[in-house]
């Protein structure tokens, strides 16, 4: 019973990518952009038009496209994460073979929107940079996205988010509300118990911090691990990430956290 | 090539539940049937079921070759020793002990449930699928990494409830909230589909544990590509509802990467459902070997992350921080 179904989307899909084949087959190598101008970058959609009109999109959601430092392309909107290979030569976006997580979404809508950029971005769409806008054009739809600019280190309040031991993650027990502020060359630090603060200097993606003081009380549980976590990753030399609004410090032997604002 | 020896599967059969055990019918071994209903929701006996899958049929459904994207150019072998950790079976009398021992039909596993989560990126809720995980503490349910944790730049997921043996809003079990959710950090910096992983430790329900009420699942690791699973879950997207558990059962092989596949056509919702070896129908227990991860374009087959030593090591971090 699910064989007729699937022939007809195997189908569809082989029609739609001929379609899309023939008709920018020729017209898109004038581009001529390099993918290094968006390697290392995320973009969020701010209009999407449909056979030139706009095309609503579920709300709360936008269409995100991330390009890896090795590769790939994530991309999202709104509910599932799709994922592949991407080349990005003459001005052709090129993803053969994109997947996409199998999570249920919140309407039937979303689980649309999913297959909608999945088809689109596997057809090989065009892009180009235009501006500080990235645009994909393909399948009668034409998306602008922005690229995000990272949080910056110093100046504002980063909360705690994950206790990491090296190639393992977790979440903050209880919540733990544990915070790190980097201003002139001294960060405050509140590991969800106790108040402390410590100098740090930066040199490329290290920090090295030192002279670390701060109060001893006892806590409880879920306080004593954040406070561990934190703790690790105020020890010595100390690398640092910045990815969006997520900061990861992970000291020498691959202890830290990961804290957001 | 491996694919074309080894597959054969079940597309997506729901699971038949003590629910149904009214209108049962008398099986050949003296118990009653239960009922199967197929993807395409007509109900069906067992019977009826096992009469649809022909050979003639189970051989069309086999894919005639593997995916253009397989690139396998030597067989992947297990990169560590072998390793298994036992299940357990629940404290409780379980609910469903109808008909057993038809082959195109199971019942339901009631160490496996429907996930309801918010990501607070955008704050809306998502459905997955997840099964207990036996360990000392008897706390940890598996999942998928991105069932917990929305990868690159993204955040975990919150309101994380766990509802075993959900059935269309039916809770017999309960709802089992998150106390600390656990994924690998490959996924959450950088999407790694291999280490699309996640642990979660539950808290306790009325003071009792999980594993100790529906029971906990094995695990396995370095087992090699190629072994036989049962996967269950509750897909959501078209045609599903995400109100009933499916299984589908075959042997995998090497997909892509550090992944293996299946043929099993369950949609959206199916995520972070369990690959099982040796699964019993009688307690609904079996080795997790893998979890439901992804899809390509060819929605008759799934991906999950191949379980060697990362699994292994994750599960002893989550059993670490269990209270």
């Amino acid at each position: 019973m699910f064989r007729p179904h699937h022939m007809s989307y195997r189908v569809l899909v082989a029609v739609v990518t001929a379609v899309t084949l023939l008709t920018t087959g020729c017209g898109s190598r004038s581009a001529g952009q390099g993918g290094s101008d968006v390697q290392g970058k995320v973009f969020t959609s701010t209009s999407v038009t449909e056979q030139g009109k706009p095309r609503a999109l579920v709300e709360g959601t936008a269409v995100e496209l991330r390009f890896t430092d090795d590769g790939r392309l994530l991309a999202s909107a709104g509910c599932n994460q799709m994922q592949g290979p991407v080349t990005l030569d003459g001005g052709k976006l090129q993803v053969d073979d994109l997947s996409m997580t199998a999570m249920g979404c919140p309407s039937l809508d979303l689980h649309n929107q999913d297959q909608w950029l999945s088809k689109l971005l596997s057809a090989g769409p065009a892009w180009k940079l235009d501006g500080g806008n990235l645009v994909i054009t393909g399948s009668g739809a034409e998306i602008v996205l922005t690229a995000e600019a990272p949080a910056k280190l110093e100046g504002g309040t980063w909360k705690l988010e994950s206790l990491i031991q090296a190639d393992a993650v977790s979440s903050v027990p209880g919540r733990v509300p544990a915070t790190l502020t980097f201003e002139n060359g001294k960060v405050a630090v509140f590991t969800g118990c106790n108040d402390g603060s410590a100098t740090y200097k930066l040199d490329g993606q290290t920090i090295t911090f030192a002279s670390l003081v701060h109060t001893d009380k006892a806590c409880g549980q879920d306080e004593t691990a954040a406070e561990k976590a934190v703790l690790a990753a105020l020890n010595g030399q100390v690398t640092y990430k910045i990815d969006r609004s997520s900061l990861t410090l992970t000291n020498a032997k691959g202890e830290g956290v990961q804290l957001r604002k | 090539m491996r694919a074309k020896r080894t597959v054969s599967l079940a597309f997506g059969f729901v699971l038949a539940a003590s629910v149904f055990v009214p209108t049962a019918q008398a099986a050949p071994n003296g118990s009653s049937a239960s009922l199967a209903r197929t993807s395409d929701n007509k109900i069906q006996t067992a019977a009826a079921a096992e009469a649809y899958w022909t050979p003639e049929r189970m051989a069309t459904a086999i894919p005639a070759q593997a995916p253009a994207t397989v690139k396998a150019s030597s067989a992947r072998q297990p990169s560590g020793r072998a390793g298994s950790i036992d299940g357990a079976a629940a404290s409780v009398k379980v609910e469903t002990g109808q008909a057993q021992g038809i082959g195109t039909m199971l019942n339901e596993s009631q160490t496996v449930g429907k996930v309801f989560f918010t990501n607070p990126a955008n704050g809306l809720n998502y459905v997955c699928s997840a099964a207990t995980l036996n360990s000392g503490k008897k706390k940890l349910v598996q999942t998928a990494g991105h069932c917990v944790h929305g990868g690159a730049g993204g955040q975990w997921m919150t309101n994380w409830a766990f509802v075993p043996r959900y059935r269309n809003g039916s809770r017999p079990y309960g709802t089992w909230s998150a106390y600390q959710l656990t994924s690998r950090t490959a996924w959450i910096n950088s999407s790694n589909s291999d280490e699309d992983m996640g642990i979660v430790i539950m808290q306790t329900l009325g003071g009792n544990s999980i594993v100790n009420v529906v029971g906990g699942n094995g695990l396995r690791w370095n087992w090699g590509y190629s072994v036989a699973v049962t996967i269950l879950g509750y897909p959501a997207g078209p045609p599903f509802t995400g109100e009933l558990q499916y299984f589908c059962q075959g042997t995998t092989w090497n997909g892509h990467g550090q992944q293996v596949r299946a043929s099993c056509n369950m949609t959206g919702g199916s995520s972070g459902g369990p690959w099982l070896q040796e699964y019993n129908d009688q307690n609904g227990l079996g080795y997790i070997n893998s979890v439901v991860s992804h899809r390509h374009s060819d929605a008759s087959q799934m991906d999950g992350p191949y379980f060697d030593n990362d699994i292994k090591s994750l599960y002893d971090f989550a059993e670490s921080l269990s209270p």
